[in-house]
């Protein structure tokens, strides 16, 4: 057996400080006032800001209305992330399980054709879907934000390898037993996809939460910021030669970090369990 | 309860294989059937017509009264063991029996009677919480069955279920199953192509080949009388001995040259005879009479246990004979035997077609 010796130790120590350095970084600089931080830029102690900035972020308003605040925005960016995965996984599980179990005329065809759009991602056809959003009058709507982005190749793809891997017998069996279509794809396939949801939810979940260009062409009005755009609209003060609220956007980047963290860490290790208890 | 008769049933997959060749049967209630034959002869094929998994090209196939041809699988009142068992991963062994009577409306009560009742009878009355993964290969096996007789179908439906459990537990569940069907009195269809668990399970065995039936009979009955030389190849282990003679003007030739004195077959000159290796006996020297009499050299002498096989061969080669021998006899490689059976113990197969003579 390989016995782990002190310099893999060293690596993973000096890995493990690379990553969290940074982050940790952001926080204590979040936690010093704005001058401080402009004068000596970034902090490496407590400063002693924590619950006034904090609570100022999330709590008072910020931009032009004053809608804004950073719960609001946080809001917005979990029901961004959360419909977006879960948007996603329930569009692409329907998709993939017609395409594995029915045989319809061109299936594959379809398929390939879903499997293409991998090579358009939303910014080569940003034009058109704003044009599409525009005219249905989704614009400054959670629908606008999230519809357009449903649809997912990669989430269809992972989907439709995973029920191919599933026995036969499995709907063979279930067809015996009196379950329709409906009822072997709820009662039989959900459950036993779950790590696959679970994977996917992250992935999606985390890209949904990231989402910054396509959120910002959909809405103008403030009441639907996210986190991530409310960021960028802290620093842009600097235009008014005013010193920029730097300890708040160290903040807003800290909560903006928070969620993704937590959706990983909680999933992880539901999506290992899975993993290691499944068997098909 | 109830009858299955299939009517020339025809399956011709896509690409033009024709998996199944206009086979017939009529398959009385309670009877045990065991479909037999090589890999590929179309046995998974026709179970899988009768359960409703996959269509009939042309026939009828009939299940008591109705005709099934085009019911779904869940109205046709069977229920089917499958040889990876095909549980429900994430359910508990309760639901995995209970599901079945769930999508068909049983009160909760009967459920919980039905499934305790299998539970109790298959003895796995203590993993009903359990999940399949939780399970050995034998206990998955035995929820398997369990799912099977919950329903309490009309028929019940086996493909090659034992396959992948070990030796000794293949025995164990052979003989189970069939102390569960002579209790239960369901029909059975049962598929397999260890000729073991053939002759020790079935009612009538029914060997196919190709596509097309063989043989249907009582396992004894096609032991001892097989349609054909395939017949006679496929089932009894080791197989029946085939020679291909002539007949001269002085006993028998076989191809490679060999003489031997046999019974003669009806008016054929050319023929293939067929003898089982536990009828093959060990003489002193070359006998008369109208029994078969050969002289062979030992290859092989083969220890099972209770018995021993001697592989032995012609003086020009030829085709390898075997026979069975007590376990304590001793025959050394390079031996030469001298052996005789009797004649009613000799079968006569037509040289082209390979059909039985007589
Ligand atoms: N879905 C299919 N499409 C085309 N051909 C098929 C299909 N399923 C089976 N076949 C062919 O039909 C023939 C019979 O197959 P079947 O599965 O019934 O054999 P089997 O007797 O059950 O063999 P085994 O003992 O190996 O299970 C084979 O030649 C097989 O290649
Ligand atoms: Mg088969």
């Amino acid at each position: 057996m390989y016995r782990t010796r002190l310099s893999d130790h060293l690596i993973l120590i000096l890995g493990s400080f690379m990553m969290i350095g940074p982050v940790a970084v952001i926080f204590l600089t979040s936690t010093h006032d704005a001058v401080e931080v402009h004068r000596h830029g970034l902090m490496a102690t407590w400063g002693g800001h924590f619950t006034d900035t904090y609570r100022k972020v999330l709590f008072e308003s910020g931009g032009f209305t004053g809608q804004a605040t950073g719960l609001r925005m946080l809001m917005n960016s979990m029901i961004l992330g959360i419909g977006f995965a879960v948007g996603k996984i329930v569009l692409s599980m329907m998709a993939a399980y017609a395409i594995v179990y029915f045989r319809f005329r061109m299936g594959t065809f379809f398929f390939w054709v879903i499997f293409t759009t991998l090579l358009l991602p939303l910014e080569v056809r940003i034009v058109p879907s704003y044009e599409v959003v525009q005219k249905l009058g989704m614009l400054n709507t959670y629908s606008g934000m999230i519809v357009p982005l449903l649809a997912s190749a990669t989430g269809t793809f992972y989907f439709r390898q995973f029920f191919k891997s599933v026995p036969d017998e499995l709907l063979e069996a279930a067809r015996i037993d009196g379950a329709g279509p409906w009822k072997f794809f709820i009662d039989i396939l959900v459950p036993i996809s779950k790590t696959m949801i679970a994977a996917i939810f992250i992935i999606m979940f985390v890209y949904g939460w990231n989402q910054y260009l396509w959120p910002m062409m959909m809405t103008s009005d403030e009441v639907y910021f996210t986190l991530v755009r409310g960021i960028k609209q802290i620093l842009l003060v600097w235009v008014g030669s005013q010193i920029p609220d730097y300890n708040e956007a160290f903040a807003l980047a800290v909560l903006a970090m928070l969620p993704p963290v937590i959706v990983v860490v909680v999933f992880q290790s539901w999506f290992i369990k899975g993993l290691t208890e499944s068997d098909k | 309860m109830a009858t299955i008769s299939l009517e020339t049933i025809r399956k011709v997959y896509a690409g033009d294989v024709e998996a199944v060749k206009g086979v017939s049967i009529d398959i009385a209630d309670g009877e045990f059937i065991v479909l037999v034959g090589p890999s590929g002869c179309g046995k998974s094929t026709l179970l899988r017509m009768i359960a409703g998994l996959e269509d009939i090209t042309s026939g009828e196939a009939r299940i008591g009264e109705k005709v099934v041809n085009k019911v779904d699988p869940a109205d046709r009142d069977i229920a089917m063991v499958f040889q990876n068992y095909a549980l429900y991963p994430h359910m508990t062994v309760y639901n995995n029996l209970a599901y079945g009577l769930k999508n068909r409306g049983t009160p909760k009560a009967e459920i919980e009677r039905r499934v305790k009742e299998a539970a109790r009878i298959l003895e796995i009355g203590d993993y009903l919480d359990r999940k399949p993964r939780a399970l050995s290969g034998g206990q998955r096996q035995r929820v398997a069955m369990g799912r099977a007789i919950v329903r309490e179908p009309a028929a019940f439906l086996f493909d090659e279920p034992l396959s992948n459990l070990d030796a000794k537990l293949r025995v164990q569940m052979r003989v189970e199953i069939k102390r569960l069907q002579r209790e239960l009195g369901t029909t059975s269809v049962y598929v397999t192509h260890d000729q073991l668990e053939a002759m020790t399970l079935a009612d009538r065995l029914v060997v196919l080949n190709g596509g097309n039936i063989e043989q249907i009979g009582a396992p004894i009955e096609v032991y001892q009388n097989p349609a054909s030389t395939f017949v006679a190849s496929f089932i009894g282990s080791p197989a029946m001995n085939l020679l291909k003679v002539t007949a001269g003007e002085v006993g028998l030739a076989l191809e490679s040259g060999s003489g031997l004195s046999g019974p003669n077959s009806k008016g054929k000159d050319r023929y293939t005879l067929g003898i089982r290796p536990e009828h093959l006996e060990v003489s002193d020297g070359p006998t008369d009479g109208d029994g078969l009499s050969l002289e062979v050299t030992v290859n092989v002498l083969e220890l099972v246990g209770a018995e021993s096989f001697v592989y032995a061969s012609f003086a020009d080669g030829g085709p390898e004979i075997v026979l069975r021998v007590p376990s304590h006899a001793r025959y050394t490689p390079g031996e030469t035997l001298h052996l005789k059976a009797l004649a009613e113990d000799v079968r006569f197969f037509d040289a082209d077609t390979g059909k039985l003579i007589g």
